[in-house]
């Protein structure tokens, strides 16, 4: 979907409150948006979803704010960080999913595996399993979506020079744990 | 107290520097190949959409009748506006002005508070887009 139609149908959500323009936004950018929530809660599908979910009713209450000084989806991606960091604090006394052991992974992903086909695979879910949670949000933004350190830093509102850090950080510590478990043969 | 902070800074950086050298082609090869198959995954619709449409809040709704008094209210005016310049045949009052003032030029005084004229109206006009700027995402 191009700019200007993204523009064209953002407007007459804004201005028209249509829903059906809005319908065809959440239509297009709802698979980039819950793949960025898989790959931020270790391939749990129903809380991608619902995260997701939450984000697209943020978007559309609050889509006067668009300005169109970035794309809609670099919009979208930014309340999505903000849903999932909101959502990292207030359970962080229960589960907390910077930090996931393998373990609990793998547990996770047999019993996904059980009753439906897994999203993510284990091997990317067991990598970034060894991040936490900015680095995991970092490296995935450019190595899956495609974003430049200042789009990331944008988007995270995090400084330049940390999202730097936490891409060389998150990278080595991928990289270590890949090379112990052979995936290098 | 300033030194030691910066000195822990240029710790780090160089920690991180000598991470990033240690970040071999291969490991980023690795990591290249890893990622590459989620940059196409493509995830199935399946409903959500139909989810979040029907999870909207509700008092949109009210806003979208205010959208529509709004809109029937400019549009009463508009057709008011035509009404009274057919009603008061108001291309002659243009073609009248017109003509004037070919025929006398315009004063300085007359240039000058159109120029204050036109001056308000940015500063209006800039201070709006300020305004809007400064309250949105």
């Amino acid at each position: 979907m191009g700019r200007l139609n993204d523009i064209a149908l953002v407007t007459q959500v804004a201005v028209f409150h249509n829903k059906r323009a809005f319908d065809q936004l959440v239509k297009e950018y709802q698979s980039p948006v819950r793949r960025f929530f898989l790959t931020q809660t270790g391939g749990d599908s129903q809380l991608s979803d619902d995260l997701a979910q939450e984000t697209f009713i943020k978007a559309y209450t609050s889509i006067s704010q668009f300005r169109g000084t970035s794309s809609f989806l670099t919009w979208l991606i930014r309340i999505a960080y903000n849903v999932h960091y909101d959502y990292r604090r207030s359970t962080k006394p229960i589960q907390h999913t910077d930090e996931l052991a393998p373990a609990t992974l793998l547990a996770a992903d047999r019993a996904t595996a059980s009753t439906q086909q897994p999203m993510l695979s284990n091997d990317i879910n067991q990598a970034l399993a060894q991040l936490n949670g900015e680095e995991r949000a970092c490296i995935t933004l450019q190595m899956i979506d495609g974003y430049a350190i200042d789009e990331i830093a944008d988007i995270t509102g995090i400084n330049k020079n940390t999202v730097k850090s936490h891409l060389r950080r998150g990278k080595e510590k991928m990289a270590n744990y890949l090379r112990q478990n052979g995936y290098d043969r | 107290m300033d030194m030691t902070d910066n000195r822990t800074d240029n710790k780090s950086e160089f920690a991180d520097e000598q991470l990033h050298e240690q970040l071999t082609t291969a490991d980023n090869e690795l990591l290249e190949q890893l990622f590459r198959p989620l940059r196409t995954m493509e995830v199935a619709d399946d409903g959500f959409t139909q989810r979040v449409m029907q999870r909207l809040p509700r008092t949109a709704d009210a806003e979208l009748r205010s959208v529509w008094l709004s809109r029937l209210w400019t549009l009463i005016c508009v057709v008011v506006a035509l009404l009274l310049f057919v009603a008061l045949k108001g291309w002659y009052v243009i073609g009248w002005s017109i003509i004037t003032m070919l025929n006398n030029p315009p004063s300085m005084s007359t240039i000058l508070t159109l120029f204050a004229a036109l001056a308000l109206t940015v500063l209006i006009a800039t201070t709006e887009v300020v305004h809007r700027y400064n309250y949105s995402f």
